[in-house]
């Protein structure tokens, strides 16, 4: 147990990023290692079915993410690169990374470099009812029908912001679901807007058709769809019985009066993605706050280096811009840690990082360009009321929240002393956005300026039987008479 | 290809690949635990493993993210009361 072995170059995370970083790494020859979580790679966006399932069809019909994700997690598994999954990064102390593989044993790595390519999860909206049994995130859903072949429920209705929503609906609606109608919280976008879109298009053409695509196919369908429009409660005893939905304003917020009740079973949330900034922020890396790429955001240069030494970070988990951005990123990555391992000189780094730049660059103008379409409203913090359970772990509500905000306290981690939110065993990934919205509006200070929950290791839930120095002795030493 | 598995005592016949919450979903049990506090019903989230919402009672060890577990044969899955081996709780291990 905690066995420690040095490497050169340890991944952490085998999605897209993590993937284009291993490729372009072990052709520069480096010793790498990539750590994933799930027994296979891909990430999310390229999540693989399960190896049992007997595929049918040919891949192709699986969509283009399926074919891109198969070429590329193939290309790093040929690449020689050491993956190990099932594994989790749990911590990370100077250049140590703590890892443990359920089931099986504990280490660490020691590496003289560190690539953080942790993704994102779905931004969670705290809402009367989002605890329900039937309410799910966009991303839980597509997972389920993309790799399980199930349906989430029998009549779903999706609500959140931007591309993905129209993509995931059409997407469930293509594979039998019934999509009784899509909410969209922006406004329709102005002239103006679309008009830089446009602009933005040169270069990724394909990005704008799939999304116009998407469109095409919800009204060939004739599944209705409404912009400026949030669900604003989700109703049953006990799972989702119906949802309740309204007309909001250009800051997402309810307009009274303007309430209607859908009958459903299955409430899917999307609005959008926070980057998983745990490790980053456990390792001191610097962060900023832009709620356009998700919230905090590691503080990085064009080459990937995050503000300490020895640290690069790739892809969503740096800021929440897509898959193709990742892949891009990773393979910069890749390229700095191979030059600052020597195994590449500056010219030639340089060299086969420009593609990758290039692309990133265009690719980064039409997120711009979504980015003003699909501006979060600050609403999207106060659907809440005071039963509504906003620690969804520990149970705690807004009103317990509110009551423990001490006067003039700015600071989302006294709260979470007196009350406990955060302390459940998703660590504040789904609530301390919300606590500290609240905690912001109490003090009248900008929810960016507030500190964050102090961050901790183990990052993720470990067994502490497998991380411990001494085991228990399995028989007693002698009894005492 | 098809297993059985045990949930709640009753045979459920799922496949192979799948995960818990998978076959769970699959044959409409969308509720996979109460709470501690409220004993209030929660279900599939984030369908990821990063929630901690999905929490099952597998083979008599509670705290299982039905999401992240492949079902195996003969494997006993029990809808989780409060956190498991805690008062109130319905794990064994």
């Amino acid at each position: 147990m905690n066995v420690r072995q040095g490497r050169e170059l340890v991944i952490v995370g085998g999605g897209p990023a993590g993937l284009a970083a291993a490729i372009e790494a072990r052709r520069a020859g480096i010793q790498t290692t990539v750590i994933e979580e799930r027994t296979s790679l891909g990430g999310q966006i390229y999540k693989q079915l399960p190896r049992a399932f007997k595929v049918l069809a040919p891949p192709s019909s699986f969509g283009k993410d399926y074919v891109a994700g198969r070429h590329l997690i193939e290309a790093a598994e040929a690449s020689g690169a050491e993956i190990r999954l099932d594994t989790v990064a749990y911590g990370i102390w100077g250049k140590d990374v703590a890892i443990y593989t359920e089931g099986v044993d504990a280490g660490l790595l020691t590496a003289e470099r560190i690539i953080l390519a942790t993704g994102a999860y779905d931004r969670p909206v705290a809402f009367p009812g989002w605890t329900l049994p039937g309410v799910m995130t966009a991303g839980g859903a597509q997972s389920l029908i993309k790799t399980q072949k199930v349906l989430p429920g029998e009549r779903i209705l999706m609500a959140g912001s931007g591309p993905l929503i129209l993509a995931f609906s059409a997407q469930l609606h293509h594979y039998g679901a019934n999509v009784v109608g899509v909410l969209e919280a922006a406004p329709f976008p102005t002239p103006g807007a679309i008009a830089h879109l446009l602009r933005a298009s040169r270069g990724n053409a394909g990005l704008l058709l799939d999304g116009l695509g998407y469109m095409a196919y919800l009204r060939r369908k004739t599944v209705p769809f409404d912009y400026s429009h949030v669900v604003i409660r989700a109703e049953g005893r006990d799972e989702v019985e119906r949802a309740v939905v309204a007309r909001v304003g250009p800051d997402w917020r309810p307009i009274p009066g303007t309430e209607r009740a859908i009958e459903v079973d299955t409430v899917c949330v999307g609005y959008g993605f926070f980057p998983s900034v745990e490790l980053s922020m456990l390792c001191g890396c610097k962060h900023t706050f832009d709620e356009d790429l998700g919230g905090h955001v590691p503080v990085r240069d064009e080459s990937m280096r995050s503000s300490v030494d020895g640290i690069l970070i790739a892809g969503d988990g740096a800021g929440v811009a897509g898959s193709i951005a990742a892949v891009q990123e990773g393979r910069i990555a890749g390229l700095t840690a191979a030059l600052e391992l020597g195994r590449l000189g500056e010219a030639e780094a340089a060299r086969r990082s420009a593609p990758a730049r290039r692309r990133l660059a265009t690719v980064e103008r039409f997120r711009s360009a979504l980015a003003e379409i699909y501006k979060v409203g600050p609403g999207i913090y106060d659907l809440w009321t005071p039963d509504t359970v906003v620690c969804r772990c520990e149970e705690v509500t807004a009103g317990e929240i509110m009551d423990n905000i001490l006067g003039g306290s700015a600071d989302p981690s006294s709260v979470k002393s007196l009350t406990r939110a955060g302390m459940g065993q998703c660590q504040g990934r789904n609530c301390a956005r919300q606590v500290a919205s609240l905690v912001a509006r109490q003090a009248g200070r900008d929810l960016a300026e507030l500190p964050t929950f102090t961050p901790r290791a183990p990052v993720k839930a470990v067994p502490i039987a497998l991380i411990a120095e001494e085991r228990p002795e399995e028989e007693p030493v002698a009894e005492v008479g | 290809m098809a297993l059985a598995i045990d949930v709640d005592g009753e045979a459920v016949t799922v496949y192979e690949g799948e995960t818990v919450a998978g076959a769970l979903m699959g044959t409409a049990r969308r509720t996979f635990r109460s709470t501690a506090r409220g004993g209030a019903p929660r279900g599939l989230y984030c369908g990821m493993g990063t929630c901690y919402d999905c929490l099952v009672v597998v083979d008599g060890r509670p705290n299982r993210r039905a999401c992240m577990t492949a079902v195996a044969p003969g494997m006993r899955v029990q809808t989780q009361r409060a956190w498991g081996t805690r008062p109130g709780g319905n794990g064994t291990s």
